[in-house]
């Protein structure tokens, strides 16, 4: 979508913590008329956790984030823009998978679990926005 | 998001309550962590109660693990709901920490 919506959910949200509340609750009431089951509700919810709050917290720069969200055939397309400083979080190098409590690494569990949880996720920089689109199958 | 830290026979038994998401995790960390590591002693983890988790909550989790068994104490969680359980299996959690069925169950993998 995201420019130029006519259809579907579109929303700007503050870059503060609040902003990950804000998001599940609109998102929640957009995709209920489609009632997916508890556990693709879930893994909605924890991919948009990751996204917006990946903002929140590391996008030194940015001053506003903007959720969209679409049906298609497909499933729930949704897409995370913010406006910091041109940043790839699926071009980072996943950590190495837990083997033992005491070689587990302690972050970058957010970009693994986006990919397992979604059936696509991508990114581009257009202008001087950061885009995250991810497909989920309803 | 509610959390309450009690001592059952020698092993810390701590119950969270509602969801481990980013406002929640920012607000709970401390006194999870205050809560359970001076003790250093085996510790179990009721989620029954636990409706959500993303990854600020598996990293809480994960960190307080780590600083236990590096005292000699053991960790174990029970009572996952199923949502919650698909995160600790994606994120492999479930490979490296116990997480059983029940209050019993988790007591014994502690003990033994």
């Amino acid at each position: 979508m995201p420019a130029n919506a006519q259809m579907g959910l579109r929303l700007e949200l503050p870059k503060e913590v609040s902003a990950v509340e804000t998001a599940r609750q609109a998102l929640l009431q957009f995709i209920e008329p489609s009632q997916p089951d508890g556990g693709v509700i879930n893994r909605i919810e924890v991919v948009l956790e990751e996204l917006v709050s990946n903002v929140v917290r590391h996008a030194d720069q940015a001053t506003r984030i903007v959720l969209s969200a679409d049906l298609c055939e497909q499933g729930l397309l949704l897409w995370i823009e913010d406006d910091g400083a041109a940043f790839d979080p699926l071009a980072a190098q996943e950590n190495a998978p837990f083997d033992t409590l005491e070689n587990a690494t302690l972050g970058g569990l957010g970009i693994p679990l986006i990919k397992r949880l979604t059936k696509s996720v991508d990114y581009e920089r257009c202008g001087d926005i950061n885009r995250m689109k991810v497909l989920f199958a309803l | 998001m509610d959390i309450v830290i009690t001592d059952a026979s020698g092993v810390t038994k701590a119950e969270l309550n509602g969801r481990l998401d980013t406002a929640n995790v920012n607000d709970l960390e401390l006194r999870f962590t205050a809560g359970i590591m001076p003790k250093a002693q085996h510790t179990i983890v009721d989620l029954t109660n636990v409706t959500f988790i993303a990854s600020l909550g598996i990293r809480m989790l994960l960190t307080t693990a780590r600083g236990l068994a590096s005292r000699g104490a053991k960790f174990a969680m029970f009572g996952a709901n199923p949502a919650v359980m698909e995160i600790f299996e994606t994120t492999a959690l479930s490979d490296i920490i116990p997480i059983l069925q029940t209050e019993a169950d988790a007591m014994a993998e502690v003990a033994g």
